[in-house]
């Protein structure tokens, strides 16, 4: 089976534009300007953004408040698809992470600017502490990571 | 005196004597030349090369390669008056007190001297390639002149130091008229040495031979033999010359042509920071000191105390700033994404500013290694003066390997811990092999080694060659370890550190009745 290169998912993600990237838009895109005929081919590309995985479904509640506080931009879900396809255990990081923010902020945030400055802290602990994850030879730490490819989730399905 | 052997040749069989000969007119022979002079020494220098490069002369140093991918070794030095001073860039910088101490992960390291006994020569051998004061550390209290603008990145485990740089000097045309003028010295062009000729006891140099290019065959006898042909040609010499010591002189111990080292470049590996970065990285800029009017040019390097704790080899690493970002952009398609989500994880509400892009070269210290040597050719094939030729077996070890790869991810690390931006470590880093651009800087040392004792090394702590009395090494080929340090500074350093030992050996032997 052909795999799509990941440049071209780049810029296919870039091209839609869209402020909250949805899997089902992309598919519908890809579908339209490849032709049917090579559906099942994109599709490989596509379990590049994947539903919020079973493991993390308990913690849907706070996924969606993060998702919703922090609207991150196009590239920001780009780089967390990238993770997700490319570095095992992301959901145990994304686990430590809500762990994380819970313990900071246990009433939630007020805005993006929280939300972030606390990200921010958690990432440069983590930097000074090592937490080195390699993404397509990018070193990113291991917060900032799990943050990323938290936002590429869709929504829980209800 | 400046003769040229070409235009006006001794006679055939005639023998010049002096209290030291000279072999080699480069950075090393003609330091050497001018300070012993000054001390009252007569001195005869024998350049092979003449005021000029030619054709004829370059391919004296025609040799094979038989190691790393390597320059064609006639293109990598120049043979005439000035040596390799000819095409230098001019960068300067010492070498580190560390590079003299012996480190444990480092095989072979550590010289018999420290840094304490060459560093009462470099002051003198900065003014020789005309460079200004020196300042170790930029970030050192800011007397008059040695503050440079900008504050440069703080990275952590990185501090910023500066190589100075020469105009750059090509002493060969610098000093032509001084020595000319000077009485007691005869400076010979055109006169290639085709023998080193050792006492039947060979204990101790007779004397060399000379032949000039379709000309006359003539010997410089001397009371002291001084070698300065450059890391490749200053064994190959000591090699050749078998008529009394059948291994090559100097080579009781196979020692001769072995640990060559070069500093290994990698230039490509790219750095990418927000705009708002400009100013701090206008820092590493190459630029003009205003008060002292020399130039500089300001690089980052590991600390000692984290290259130890990380038990790698010295490197350096000097930024070049890069315009074609959208090409950056297409190479690396996740560029962008890094980039702005970097930046959008420190500042949401912010509209994200344009990228800069850096590339970084890193000379690297090279691992003493015996296996990496010059060697004379197998087959035996000779050059015009019917010596036999070199062959070059450059090799590096894992070490350099690791350095390389460790050094990026601790920059890389740093960037991210200082919120300057981002840096990609290249994934063929990760491979056995080196990186294809892996090159050289045309900088040849370690082939006649300086070491404590002769099982260990070819020259002694005053660089005489262990077993011959009255014969000495100049150059980079006596380096022990390489730093990461261009080796010219350090070379004018020793040259002027052996000419004080052999003046005061002359008084001494002088005096004694």
């Amino acid at each position: 089976m052909r795999q799509i290169s990941d440049r071209t998912i780049c810029s296919l993600v870039e091209s839609t534009k869209v402020s909250r990237f949805d899997r089902r838009t992309l598919l519908k895109g890809i579908g339209l300007f490849l032709g049917a005929g090579v559906f099942n081919t994109s599709f490989i590309a596509c379990d590049s953004a994947p539903y919020l995985p079973k493991s993390l479904k308990a913690k849907h509640v706070q996924v969606e408040q993060i998702q919703q506080t922090w609207l991150v931009p196009n590239e920001v879900k780009t780089l967390g698809q990238e993770i997700v396809k490319l570095v095992g255990n992301i959901e145990v990081l994304v686990q430590d992470l809500l762990k994380q923010i819970k313990q900071e902020h246990p009433k939630g945030f007020k805005g993006p600017k929280e939300l972030s400055h606390t990200l921010k802290k958690l990432h440069l602990d983590s930097a000074r502490k090592g937490q080195w994850v390699e993404v397509r030879a990018w070193r990113l730490t291991a917060i900032e990571v799990a943050a990323y490819a938290l936002c590429s989730y869709e929504a829980p399905t209800p | 005196m400046l003769i040229d052997a070409l235009t006006d040749p001794p006679q055939a069989g005639q023998v010049f004597q002096a209290d030291v000969c000279i072999i080699g007119g480069g950075v090393a022979g003609l330091t050497l030349t001018k300070e012993l002079a000054k001390n009252g020494l007569s001195v005869i220098t024998l350049e092979g090369g003449g005021l000029k490069e030619s054709k004829r002369s370059q391919a004296v140093y025609r040799g094979e390669n038989s190691g790393r991918k390597y320059f064609r070794l006639h293109r990598a030095r120049r043979r005439y008056l000035g040596g390799s001073s000819n095409c230098w860039a001019g960068l300067c910088a010492r070498l580190r007190p560390t590079d003299f101490e012996k480190r444990s992960w480092i095989p072979h390291s550590g010289w018999p001297i420290s840094s304490e006994d060459i560093n009462p020569y470099y002051d003198e051998a900065g003014k020789i390639l005309k460079i200004g004061p020196f300042h170790p550390l930029l970030d050192q209290k800011r007397e008059p002149g040695t503050h440079l603008s900008g504050p440069g990145l703080k990275l952590d485990g990185f501090e910023s130091v500066f190589f100075q740089m020469s105009p750059p000097v090509r002493l060969g045309k610098l000093w032509r008229d001084d020595l000319k003028a000077l009485k007691q010295v005869k400076v010979f062009v055109n006169a290639n040495v085709s023998h080193l000729q050792l006492a039947e006891h060979g204990q101790a140099m007779q004397s060399v031979d000379c032949q000039v290019f379709d000309g006359p065959k003539f010997k410089v006898k001397a009371k002291f033999f001084i070698l300065a042909g450059g890391g490749i040609e200053n064994p190959r010499m000591l090699l050749n010359a078998r008529d009394v010591a059948k291994a090559g002189i100097g080579n009781q111990h196979d020692f001769v042509g072995r640990y060559f080292m070069e500093h290994p470049h990698i230039d490509r590996e790219s750095l990418w920071l927000p705009a708002g970065m400009a100013s701090r990285l206008n820092y590493y800029r190459s630029r003009k000191r205003k008060a002292t009017k020399d130039r500089v040019w300001p690089c980052l390097r590991l600390s000692a105390e984290r290259l130890a704790e990380e038990e790698l080899l010295d490197f350096s690493l000097v930024l070049f700033k890069r315009s074609n970002i959208a090409k950056e952009e297409k190479n690396h398609p996740l560029l962008t994404a890094v980039q702005r989500s970097s930046e959008y994880l420190h500042n949401p509400v912010r509209k994200p500013k344009p990228i800069l892009a850096y590339t970084f070269g890193n000379p690297m210290e090279q691992a003493p290694n015996p296996d990496s040597r010059v060697m004379l050719d197998e087959d035996g094939a000779r050059d015009e003066l019917g010596l036999i030729k070199s062959t070059l077996n450059w090799q590096l070890t894992s070490l350099e390997k690791r350095t390389l790869r460790r050094g990026h991810e601790l920059f890389a690390e740093a960037v991210v811990i200082g919120n300057h931006g981002r840096m990609r470590v290249t994934p063929t880093l990760n491979l056995d092999t080196f990186p294809k651009q892996t090159k050289g800087g045309y900088h040849h040392m370690g082939t006649t080694r300086m070491a404590d004792h002769e099982r260990e090394g070819v020259v002694d702590r005053d660089c005489k060659v262990f077993g011959v009395d009255n014969l000495y090494v100049a150059g980079s080929s006596v380096f022990t370890t390489s730093g990461a340090a261009n080796p010219t500074l350090s070379i004018v350093a020793l040259a002027l550190r052996l000419a004080e030992h052999l003046s005061q050996r002359t008084q001494r032997e002088d005096k004694t009745p």
